[in-house]
Formats: C-alpha cells, sequence, structure tokens
C-alpha cells in the first residue's frame, strides 16, 4: 500500500486575526446586558470579552457544541429563534429560523449540536431542528399538552428523534420521551418528584441512559434503557451529598457531575465505585453548561456575582472569571 | 414805722377801756408777716392762704394799754408742725403800760384744704383762747390713661399696666396729666428703668396751672422676656408703676458629655474631648424653650466633616414654652489635629471643636493560604492575619501589582471580585481580614511568568494607618515549558483538517510544535512524526495586542494536508516546546 502523503500548513503563522488566536473558554449569555459573551482565556485565567456583534437583544441561548454557532431568542416580545454562525468569527450573521415557533423560552442541544429542541410553555408546543448548523430544517409544532406540569429539563437524544421532558406538576414529576420517534406522542418514561435535569449517556444496549437529578427528593438516578424497558438505579442521595440538585452531566470518563444548589457544592459520582465526592462552590450553581473548551461548564450567569466556571480537567475544580467593575 | 401807728390807734381805744384804774388792759390784734395790715383779734387769726409746704406766718401783738404792768404767764397752742410758735418771750413775763409783747404764729399746711388749731395766751387777767385757721393750697394732679376705654385714673403710687407685647414690638400708651389744685404744680415726667420710654413730652418740665392739663405718651419696647417693670416720675409726690410682659421665644443650650452639663450660648463652643481616629465621642445638645411662647426649630445642620448627626431628625422641632429637644452629635475623627466644624441650629451657630488623636500602631500582619509560588492557571486564596486584635475598625485594600518577566502584563491577573484591589474590613478586636463575607479573597495566577505583589493598606476612619514598611507578599509565577490544555479538530475536508492547538507559555515562547499522526487500522503513513518550527509565528504572535489580553495564552490552527483520504488517520497528538521544555502531549482522535 502506497503510503499517505501528510502535506503540512503552517497556519499557525497566518491566522487572519489576531483574535482567533485567543482561546475561548466558551460562549455565555449575559442576562444583564441581554448579550452573548466569550470567555476569553482558558479556565483559571479568563476574563468576559465584549459581547458579540448580534443586531438584537438576547434572552436565551444555546450554544451548538462545537460548531461555532448558536441558536438564540430575541429579548422582543415575539421570542423569535435565530440562528447565529460564525459565532467566534468576524463575520458573525445572524438568520431567522423559518418556521419556528414564537415564544420559545427552552432550547435544548444534543450533544452533537446537530439537533435542536425548541420549547414555548405559552403555546404548549415543542419543535425540533435538525440539520444544524449548515442546513437547518424545523419539524412541526409538537404538542406538549400530553405533558402535564411545569417542564424544567430538556434531553436531546443523540441523534434527534426524540427528547426527554422532565416535567412537574402539584408536587408530583414524570419524564416523557417524545419526538418523531415516538410519533409526537409523549410516552411516560418514570415517575419521581420533581426532575429538575436530564443529561444522556452511552448505554449498554443501542438505547441511551439517562441521568435524572430529583429536586424534591435529592437523588440522582439512572435510567437505563429510557427507550426500552427502563430500568432506575440510584447513584447518589442526599446520605452522599446530593442537595437541591439543578443540573448534572456526563463526563467523557463517564462520571457524573451534579450541581448541588442546597449545599452549593458539584458532586462528582465515579462511574466505577459509584462513589460521590464533592467540592464547595463559592455561590450557589443553577445550572451545568457545557463550554467549548472540553471538561468546561458554567454554573452561573454572569451578573451580580462572578461567573464561575467548573473545571473537570481532569480533577474538578471552580474557578472564577473575575467579576466586572 | 406803719405798725406805730396803728398801735397808737388802738392804744386810743384801749384808754377808753380803762379809765377808771391803774391796770392792765390788753389790746390783741397781728398782721401777716411781712408788712400785712394789723388786724385786731375778735374772733380769730386768719392765716394766708399757704401752699402746701410752704410756711406763711402771722405776728401776734399783745398790747397793754392799761395804766398798770400786766404780765402773761405763758402762751401755748398750735397743732403739730402745721401751727408753730416762735418769737416768744421767757414766761412770765411783764408786760409794762403801753407796751407789747409779740410773737409769731406760723403756719405750713402739710395738705390742701383748712387748717386750725387754738391759740392760749395766759394773761394775769385770764386766759385768752384765740381761734387759729389757714388755708392749705396746691396743685393736685390727676393721672389718666387716656388709650384706654373709657379713660382711667392711675392713682399715685398706682400701676399702669401694658399689653403682653413681643420682645422687640412696641406697645404705647398716652397719658393725660391734669393740674386739679388750686395752686400751680410743676410735673417732670422721667421713666427710671429700662424698657420703658416717653414720647411726645412737650416740655422737660412743666409748670401746670389749676385746671391746665398736659398729655404724653409711654412707650413699651419689652427687650426681654417676662414680667417687666419701671417707674415713671411725675413729680416728687407722684410716681406711676409701669408694668409689661415681653413675650417671645427663647431658646437655651446645653450640651452634656458624659455627666457634664454646660450651657452653650449662640456663637458658643461645643468642645468634645481628644478622641482617637476611627473612634467616636458622642454629645447630646439639649435645647429647651424658657420664654413665653412656642417656637419649632426648622433646620440643623452640620457640614461635612468629622462631626454628624446621630439619628433622624424629625423637623421641625416644635418646642411649646418649657419644651425641650435633643439632638445628638458625634465626633469621628478622620484625621490626626484639630477638626473644627459648625452646627448651625436656624439662625444660630454653634462651634464644634474636637481633636482627632493617633491611632496605635497596628500589630504585625501576615498572609495567610498563599504560598510563595502558584502555577498558571491557579486560583489561589489570601487573607490577612494580625498577631492580636485591634481595638478599632480597620478599612483597608488589598492591592494586586503583577511584574512580569517579560515586557507583557496579563490582565487575566485579578481578584475575583474584579480588578487588582479589593476592600477588605478587620472588625475591633479580631483578627482576620474580612472580604465581603469571606475571610480570603481569591485571585488569578494568569499565565505569564512573573511576580505577583500582594500589598494591603489600612486605615482606620480615613487615617492611613499602614504600617510602615507596608507589609507584602509575592507570588512567584516561574517560567516554564508550554503546557497544551487541549487539541481540537476544527474545519475538515476529505482531504485535509484543522487543527486547534490550545495552551499556554508562561515564558511567552513556543519554539517547537511536534506532531504525532496514528495511521488508522490498515492505513500507512508517510510520515508520523512531524516537528514543526513555530517560533516566528508564536513571536509575532506574543507581540500583537490580542496577544497580551490573556497572558501567554494561545490557540493555535494547524492544517493538515493529506495526499489521500483523510481517513487514513486515526489520531495525532501535539506537543510544543521552547528553551525550558516541552508540554505533555494532547490528543485528538479523527475518525
Amino acid at each position: 500500500m502506497k503510503p499517505l502523503a501528510l502535506i503540512l500548513a503552517l497556519g499557525v503563522g497566518l491566522y487572519a486575526s489576531d483574535n482567533g488566536w485567543i482561546p475561548v473558554t466558551g460562549v455565555v449569555l449575559d442576562p444583564v446586558h441581554q448579550s452573548l459573551r466569550p470567555i476569553q482565556g482558558l479556565p483559571g485565567a479568563s476574563l468576559l470579552g465584549p459581547a458579540l456583534n448580534l443586531p438584537f437583544a438576547v434572552n436565551a441561548a444555546a450554544i451548538l457544541g462545537h460548531k461555532n454557532a448558536a441558536i438564540v431568542i430575541d429579548a422582543t416580545g415575539a421570542a423569535q429563534a435565530w440562528l447565529v454562525t460564525g459565532l467566534l468569527s468576524t463575520d458573525i450573521s445572524a438568520s431567522p429560523l423559518e418556521g419556528a415557533i414564537a415564544g420559545v423560552d427552552r432550547i435544548a442541544i444534543n450533544d452533537a449540536g446537530s439537533v435542536a429542541v425548541l420549547y414555548s410553555k405559552s403555546s404548549s408546543q415543542l419543535q425540533f431542528v435538525s440539520g444544524l448548523p449548515g442546513s437547518p430544517a424545523v419539524s412541526d409544532p409538537i404538542s406538549s399538552t400530553g405533558i402535564y406540569g411545569e417542564i424544567n429539563a430538556l434531553a436531546v437524544s443523540p441523534d434527534g428523534g426524540w427528547v426527554l421532558i422532565g416535567a412537574t406538576d402539584s408536587g408530583k414529576g414524570a419524564v416523557y420521551r417524545i419526538g418523531p420517534a415516538t410519533n409526537n406522542e409523549a410516552l411516560l418514561v418514570t415517575t419521581l418528584g420533581d426532575p429538575r435535569a436530564i443529561a444522556l449517556k452511552p448505554g449498554l444496549r443501542s438505547s441511551p441512559d439517562a441521568v435524572i437529578a430529583d429536586y424534591a427528593t435529592d437523588e440522582v438516578l439512572l435510567l437505563r434503557d429510557v427507550r426500552g424497558a427502563p430500568e432506575r438505579i440510584l447513584l447518589a442521595n442526599g446520605s452522599n451529598g446530593v442537595s437541591g440538585p439543578v443540573a448534572v452531566q456526563v463526563l467523557e470518563d463517564q462520571s457524573i457531575v451534579i450541581a448541588n444548589a442546597g449545599s452549593q457544592t458539584i458532586g462528582r459520582v465515579d462511574p466505577v465505585t459509584l462513589q460521590m465526592s464533592t467540592i464547595p462552590v463559592n455561590g450557589v450553581p443553577d445550572r451545568l453548561e457545557r463550554l467549548l473548551q472540553p471538561n468546561a461548564y458554567a454554573l452561573n450567569q454572569p451578573g451580580a456575582a462572578p461567573l464561575l466556571l467548573l473545571d473537570a480537567s481532569p480533577d474538578l475544580r471552580v474557578v472564577f472569571v473575575p467579576q466586572e467593575q | 414805722m406803719k405798725h406805730s401807728f396803728l398801735r397808737m390807734s388802738i392804744l386810743a381805744l384801749a384808754g377808753s377801756i380803762s379809765a377808771f384804774a391803774t391796770a392792765p388792759q390788753y389790746v390783741l390784734s397781728y398782721f401777716v408777716n411781712p408788712g400785712g395790715n394789723q388786724t385786731a383779734i375778735t374772733t380769730g387769726v386768719v392765716l394766708p392762704p399757704t401752699t402746701i409746704g410752704t410756711t406763711s406766718s402771722v405776728t401776734i401783738v399783745i398790747f397793754n394799754q392799761g395804766d398798770g404792768n400786766g404780765s402773761i404767764a405763758g402762751v401755748t397752742g398750735g397743732t403739730g408742725n402745721t401751727f408753730q410758735l416762735s418769737g416768744l418771750p421767757a414766761f412770765p413775763t411783764t408786760i409794762k403800760p403801753n407796751t407789747n409783747v409779740t410773737f409769731i404764729v406760723s403756719f405750713t399746711p402739710t395738705s390742701r384744704g383748712q387748717a386750725s388749731a387754738n391759740l392760749v395766751i395766759n394773761l394775769d387777767t385770764g386766759a385768752q383762747t384765740i381761734p387759729l385757721s389757714g388755708q392749705g393750697v396746691g396743685a393736685a394732679f390727676t393721672v389718666q390713661n387716656i388709650t384706654s376705654s373709657p379713660a382711667t385714673v392711675i392713682p399715685a403710687n398706682g400701676t399702669l399696666s401694658f399689653p403682653n407685647t413681643a420682645v422687640g414690638q412696641s406697645a404705647t400708651i398716652t397719658m393725660s396729666i391734669t393740674n386739679n389744685g388750686d395752686a400751680a404744680g410743676s410735673i417732670t415726667p422721667t421713666v427710671v428703668g429700662s424698657n420703658f420710654a416717653l414720647t411726645n413730652v412737650i416740655q422737660q418740665q412743666l409748670t401746670l396751672n389749676p385746671g391746665a392739663f398736659t398729655t404724653f405718651n409711654v412707650v413699651f419696647t419689652p427687650t426681654n422676656i417676662g414680667a417687666l417693670t419701671a417707674q415713671l416720675l411725675l413729680s416728687n409726690s407722684i410716681t406711676i408703676n409701669l408694668a409689661g410682659t415681653g413675650q417671645g421665644a427663647n431658646l437655651t443650650f446645653v450640651e452634656t458629655i458624659g455627666s457634664t452639663q454646660t450651657p452653650v450660648a449662640n456663637g458658643g463652643t461645643i468642645l468634645f474631648p481628644n478622641t482617637v481616629v476611627g473612634s467616636t465621642a458622642a454629645a447630646t445638645l439639649t435645647i429647651t424653650n424658657t420664654g413665653n411662647v412656642a417656637t419649632s426649630v426648622t433646620s440643623v445642620g452640620i457640614p461635612a466633616s468629622a462631626f454628624s448627626i446621630t439619628g433622624a431628625l424629625a423637623l421641625p422641632l416644635n418646642l411649646p414654652p418649657g419644651g425641650t429637644a435633643t439632638i445628638g452629635l458625634l465626633f469621628s475623627p478622620n484625621a490626626v489635629g484639630a477638626l473644627p466644624s459648625t452646627l448651625v441650629i436656624d439662625s444660630k451657630t454653634f462651634n464644634l471643636q474636637g481633636v482627632g488623636s493617633a491611632p496605635t500602631s497596628l500589630p504585625a500582619i501576615s498572609f495567610t493560604g498563599v504560598g510563595n509560588t502558584a502555577a498558571p492557571l491557579q486560583q489561589p486564596s489570601v487573607g490577612l492575619q494580625m498577631a492580636a486584635p485591634y481595638a478599632q475598625d480597620l478599612t483597608g485594600t488589598l492591592t494586586l501589582t503583577f511584574t512580569p518577566n517579560s515586557f507583557a502584563d496579563d490582565p487575566t491577573i485579578q481578584f475575583a471580585s474584579g480588578g487588582r484591589t479589593v476592600n477588605f474590613k478587620i472588625p475591633a478586636n479580631t483578627t482576620s481580614a474580612v472580604f465581603g463575607q469571606a475571610s480570603q479573597v481569591q485571585f488569578s495566577s494568569g499565565t505569564v511568568a512573573g511576580t505577583i505583589t500582594l500589598t494591603p493598606s489600612f486605615s482606620i476612619g480615613g487615617v492611613d494607618v499602614t504600617p510602615k514598611p507596608a507589609p507584602a507578599e509575592t507570588v512567584l509565577i516561574a517560567s516554564s515549558a508550554p503546557v497544551l490544555r487541549s487539541l481540537q479538530i476544527g474545519t475538515q475536508t476529505a482531504t485535509s483538517f484543522e487543527l486547534l492547538i490550545t495552551g499556554y507559555s508562561t515564558a511567552r515562547s513556543v519554539s517547537g510544535l511536534q506532531l504525532t499522526f496514528t495511521p488508522s487500522a490498515g492505513s500507512t503513513l508517510s510520515a508520523t512524526s512531524i516537528p514543526v518550527n513555530s517560533d516566528s509565528a508564536f513571536s509575532a504572535w506574543y507581540q500583537t495586542t490580542a496577544s497580551q489580553t490573556v497572558g501567554s495564552q494561545f490557540t493555535a490552527s494547524l492544517t493538515i494536508s493529506l495526499g489521500g483520504n483523510a481517513t487514513a488517520v486515526q489520531s495525532v497528538s501535539v506537543s510544543a516546546s521552547n528553551a525550558l521544555g516541552a508540554s505533555s502531549p494532547v490528543s485528538v482522535n479523527l475518525q
């Protein structure tokens, strides 16, 4: 076999923009200025950069993984969904997502950043947006009326065929699966107290597993085979340090991190021993928002307190992005 | 001579009475002094009308027209000081024929009207009782307040009362003085005392004939609050009391410091004790309305200074007569030395004086939490600890400075609260600095080799009490080999892919990249390890302004073009190096 030739282009010296060399940990929504802002620098030595140049104020946003793109909701009354591309380049552009439902409150993205699910509480509708970011295509709106209660958690399947939804109604919660794969029918997956966060992880079978944070019971559950016959496994609870869990993520090593708003800690469940360790957070974590740098997550939004990041490369640590003065 | 002639006529008359014996025969007469007509005493002696306080007199003549010696045993009579006898001979006295004995009866009336007495002459022929009479005459002034309606008479030693009058204002009463007596009299209106005065007085000394009158005004202009009196003297015998009440509010001020109370007047000084800077001294100022009219205080203020008013005053402060209000004052010296100010209460100003004393030196200061070295991308915590508690509240600022080994600063080196300064406080009688709510504050170590210096400053009430030299802690960020954080795939095509290499180099130098390719199963690569000289590219980057915004961090882009299908490459790993060594490799899977 003829060896494959490697031709190396030394782009390091030819990069078009100076700013292109600046590492960016991620892009976050600044609710105070209603803008998207890059976190310039690496966790531990970073600053909030200037707002990205968008033609409208932003009310909600979801970054499409490493695709240099995002779906954002403008802050006008219509709450129009937009696709922003070239997020960290000088040719950033925003296009309305034609056919997208209005009044979007929540956006969920699959891990690959290829499929998004939009949710509008006011219209009780869901909508899948596939082909991201290059060829966005919106599905017909899906009624969420079969899902009872307040929707607090969304997790999009890797293939974009369904979304897991955690909802709570009068102190009783449930997780539903809905999407094209279920013929847009809300299927009850399991019931529990108050599902505040859901993360998907590869399952033993072809069906993914789900990690669910139950805020009501201070429990984190592993739900095996969400697409088939779900099996519930308790990963951690209050005795392990779970306290007011509001967000979960699955790290590359398959360990599970939990944002405990109650105890202001981050918990990590070892994938092998299932033992949980915690580290303190100098603030109240309210999210585990995946950022662009591997193993970097936002724990809150910038504002009155410093933006806090979880750096899980490899040991867990919480770092701040200096507060603006 | 005239009187002798008359005597001879009387003698002729008397001779006819005593024609037959050698016996005394008396003829009694008198004449008004001086030089009045001699009048035989028939029914009595009438003295001329006499002004009160003055004296008139008559001379009594006892003539012996008989032919024998007569004798007078004595003469008595008179009433006290009104009628008095003088010029009497020594008794008994002999009156030879055709001789007489005279003496004087004087009349000094003490009041107007008729006065009378008896004169008894004890003659040898028997006692002769002679009635004496006289009329006292004089002026009689009637004093009236004619401002009142009807006019009211003010008796001598009576009181003329004025209406209550505000201090500084005036009330006027017109007086009428009429001479209702039977002789002219003089008045000299004069006020003895203050707050009262006369106006429209025609003449300072005025003689009023009987029936005449004059008027003038008495003006009451109180300069003080409360009952005020004076006297109006019209003559030696007529005094009118003047009375009025000055009305107004009167605020008095008493400062209280500790248990000591000291009155303080408008323009006076409230002196606070010497106070250590950073501590406080309190005082109160009590306002009392000692007047007889309610008043209020509408403004109380102290200009920005070491003095302040404690609490919130509910203005206006209403002060009825006898009412009080208290104002709390605080002296919080923010400098050493005299710190004068003023307290202004409506139109009154009080000087505030206090002296700020130098605080005592701080105990030894040490740093906690932070070491002398820190790795890049770290966020160490630092705290401040005093060797012993301090008696006063301390505030301070911890300042971070960074001295890079290279020319470039690292803006990511900041405190968590943002910036390179952070405020703290050390409450009195404690030893640890408090940053917000925490005992320590974090800062970023950045990614540039150099020295971070932490220097605290301390102050008490705005006075710098930082020890000299100021304590300082240095944290060294060492120069080292590059560190790669991540390797990611950027733009990818069928025949090329882009490597995004993210890391930092505290020395701000990356001279080389080492790329190692792992072929996919079944594939063979012409080269699996390729060194790349990156020195010039990184040197250029580190000289840009953009690079200095993130210290020594970088994301380098390398585009790899393949002579065949990109699927032949399973993974790539990259390490970076400089003069200090090489980084650990980072890798990424392409498949």
